[in-house]
């Protein structure tokens, strides 16, 4: 066991922070030099891992001094690669995704030639055996699957707007997050938190017996009998904890989760009670979410951001105790930033996965939750809304409220956009509000009056609507997003020339159709005075005067023709007409245990009702047969590549109905597994 | 280390959100490949010579997944911590990396 100690402490060397390579100064590293640090530090480590307490790298001071050479590869490297792909691609005129993905390809081929050079020092002895070993992963697409989810993490905010599909990884990453402490190089800190925290420390705290049970328990003669009356007490302790106290004890619960990187069940002894308090947990807060949307007080959203917050503030207290004693203040806080991360995705997954599992939209629907009252829908009090209702200030306009109110709903998802694909999605939703600005409380698109209040929480809110808006930004062509780019700074110019003319719905297609002149009469021109008067016009005060750099947004741009690109939500299918559901509960509760053969065997139904999708459907049959015979799997490139546009495909044609994402679920899973198994082939 | 490594998607990190979908599927696959590569020399690295010796016995022996795995979680304890660490190195490596390249060629 000493041995595998020691073999964890290299870690270190890449939890040590990166130093910052400023683009002026990185210097010329030569192929030769690099090659020669590679040697020196993996030598060092093989001393330190193979020769444990002997030569210049054991003890304290060979780690410390292994960990700064490990830094200087580290760093050698890193200048190394980004100076020789910078040289490469320096000549290169592409667009910029295009451009982006080169530069990620191009690190990704330097990546693989630096592990290659490892490989042959790690594996000296064995020639083979990082081939044989490579080979067996892609024997196990399960791991291949891990791997590619784990570079998939949701963020926070994608689970909240409804990407359920990633839910199942989350599930599942659980308990493999669990204790990335140690690998991040914590492992003494983790051996005194094993002695500290143990089953019998801070596990066995979580339901004390009183000395009174303890005492009755005592006199009970039957083990087993003494046992059963052991869990009979400990339930009803658990059943009568207050919500508060059972988030508190969840909360340390995870916090021991985290340091000892074990699953709740295998936490010895105390494990039942650990689970029995989950349990309950899981059990409070289906009661609180069926009562808030029995009563229609509040949305998903709403009761997973509320969860999260509290989840968080609890564990994260929990985590700074357990973190205490921890002697090094970098470590303590990159173990905080750690957790507190892993435990927000757990808290969303937890949640969202217990929503969907339970299919409460659909059930809600039906006016009955199983087995339980049926749910009268009142409408949705006034004031929920909450910061989706934007104030107008001074300088407003509709576009300038929708765009704020999308990055409050959407956070990066929304401001991560470039500016055609903002644009895109903020003309989608100031469309959906030409069509009833009586609704939204206007009169006149064009017109906002200061204070004047804005909710846009039946468009923002609406899932369905929104996902098919970003959807559709998403495929816009270069030629679409090219073109309204130009429109922008098209406008941006005519307002620099003409800031006195008012701009509104009207007139900007003339501007935009470079008839822009005809606008120059009297009857479009207002005063610079106009902006501070109480009712402002949006196209006119709506901005200030557009940057010299381009970068700020116009009010309004022309949309691309629906040819080439549909008006957004026009097509959006409403709930009713949104595909029937295809997958049965049944499946849905098992996708947190998933494996390949499970996702081949569930998506293959799907599959076979839609003729288009022969590829995939040949593809896994392939895969089931394969399986059983212990075969490789190893799908043809060109067939992998077929597959996943015909999947890609698929999942589009699907509407947002809650079902439907169990049915996304299944096909982004399969995509990953052809996409990663076709990868596997020499 | 930036939290957000751990929260996002590596095709949002890297800005590549507009790419058509089979394009992100096909280049996440090459990452997983590069990760694997990673994790496959982490866990070859934390091996003593002996054990590299009888870890090639057993893949030469197409011993089964549920033995291969048996065998390296005995000898390594923290086999699922390398496998999740090697990842988020990878994602924070990448970003960085990526970043860096970006901000060069656009100076």
């Amino acid at each position: 066991m000493a041995q595998n100690t020691e073999k964890e402490k290299p870690e270190q060397d890449k939890t040590a922070p990166k130093a910052e390579v400023k683009p002026e100064k990185a210097p010329e590293i030569s192929e030769a030099k690099l090659a020669q640090k590679r040697k020196e530090y993996l030598e060092a480590k093989g001393l330190r891992t193979k020769f444990h307490g002997r030569g210049e790298f054991s003890g304290k001071e060979g780690a410390e001094k292994l960990a700064h050479l490990g830094e200087e590869y580290n760093k050698m490297r890193s200048e190394y690669i980004r100076t020789k792909a910078a040289e490469e691609l320096k000549d290169l005129k592409l667009p910029e995704i295009e451009l982006k993905t080169k530069i990620v390809e191009k690190i990704l081929e330097e990546y693989n030639k630096e592990e290659v050079e490892q490989e042959k020092l790690i594996v000296g002895g064995e020639k083979n055996l990082g081939q044989r070993f490579k080979e067996w992963w892609r024997r196990h697409p399960k791991s291949r699957m891990v791997v590619g989810y784990g570079l998939s993490a949701a963020s926070i905010g994608s689970m909240i707007t409804g990407q359920l599909w990633l839910t199942p990884f989350l599930v599942g990453a659980r308990a493999a997050f669990a204790g990335t402490a140690a690998a991040m190089g914590a492992e003494g800190m983790l051996s005194r938190y094993s002695k500290k925290l143990g089953e019998k420390g801070m596990a066995g705290e979580f339901v004390k017996l009183t000395k009174e049970e303890k005492k009755e328990l005592k006199k009970i003669r039957d083990k087993e009998e003494r046992e059963r009356a052991r869990r009979t007490i400990i339930n009803n302790k658990i059943v009568n904890l207050s919500a508060e106290d059972l988030a508190h004890k969840m909360a340390q619960a995870r916090a021991l989760q985290e340091k000892k990187g074990v699953k709740l069940e295998q936490a010895g002894p105390y494990g039942e009670v650990l689970l029995a308090l989950r349990a309950q947990e899981q059990e409070l807060l289906k009661q609180r979410i069926r009562e808030a949307v029995e009563k229609g007080e509040k949305s998903k959203e709403d009761l997973i951001s509320e969860a999260i917050d509290s989840g968080l503030e609890k564990e994260a207290r929990e985590m700074d105790k357990n973190v205490e004693e921890a002697g090094d203040i970098e470590r303590k806080k990159a173990i905080k930033r750690w957790v507190f991360a892993t435990s927000a995705g757990a808290i969303t997954a937890g949640l969202t996965a217990w929503w969907g599992f339970h299919r409460l939209g659909e059930i809600t629907a039906k006016g009955k939750i199983a087995g339980g009252a049926a749910i009268h829908k009142e409408p949705v009090p006034e004031g929920i809304a909450g910061h989706f209702e934007i104030v107008a200030g001074r300088g407003d306009s509709v576009w300038k409220m929708a765009k704020r109110a999308l990055a409050e709903k959407y956070g990066s998802r929304f401001t991560n956009l470039d500016e055609a694909h903002q644009t895109y999605v903020i003309d989608a939703i100031k469309d959906k509000i030409a069509k009833n600005p009586a609704h939204f409380g206007l009169t006149d698109i064009d017109r906002v009056k200061i204070g004047q209040k804005i909710n846009f929480a039946s468009l923002i809110k609406n899932n369905s609507l929104m996902e098919q808006i970003f959807g559709r930004a998403g495929h816009l062509t270069r030629e679409q997003a090219e073109n309204i780019l130009n429109n922008n700074e098209t406008l941006r110019e005519f307002r620099r020339l003409h800031p006195g003319v008012r701009l509104d719905s009207e007139n900007v297609d003339q501007i935009v159709a470079g008839k822009g002149d005809a606008l120059l009469g009297a009857e479009h021109a207002a005063p610079r005075a106009d902006i501070g008067a109480p009712e402002i016009t949006s196209k006119e005060v709506g901005s200030e005067i557009p940057s010299q750099t381009g970068a700020e947004h116009p009010e309004e741009v022309e949309m691309p023709q629906a040819e080439e690109a549909p008006s957004p939500g026009t097509k959006a299918p409403s709930p009713e007409t949104a595909p029937a559901p295809e997958i049965s509960e049944t499946i849905i509760q098992e996708i947190p245990d998933w494996t390949p053969e499970k996702i081949a065997k569930t998506t293959l139904p799907l599959i076979q009702k839609n003729p288009k999708l022969n590829t995939v459907k040949g593809i896994l049959e392939h895969y089931l047969a394969s399986t059983k015979s212990g075969e490789i799997f190893l799908p043809e490139q060109n067939d992998a590549d077929t597959a996943i546009k015909e999947i890609t495909q698929r999942t589009k044609e699907l509407g947002d109905g809650v079902t439907d994402r169990y049915e996304k679920t299944l096909l982004e899973n399969t995509k990953l597994f052809i996409g990663t198994s076709a990868m596997g082939r020499e | 280390m930036n939290s957000q490594i751990l929260e996002k998607d590596i095709i949002t990190l890297l800005g590549l959100e507009n790419l058509p979908e089979d394009q992100k599927t096909t280049l996440v696959a090459k990452m997983a490949e590069t990760v694997l590569n990673r994790i496959s020399l982490r866990i070859l690295d934390s091996l003593s010579d002996v054990d590299q010796k009888k870890f090639d016995a057993l893949l030469k022996k197409k011993t089964s997944a549920t033995e291969i795995d048996q065998f390296l979680k005995s000898k390594i304890k923290n086999l699922d911590e390398i496998r999740m660490a090697e990842i988020l190195h990878f994602k924070q490596d990448l970003n960085e990396d990526a970043k860096f390249i970006q901000e060069k060629l656009a100076s």
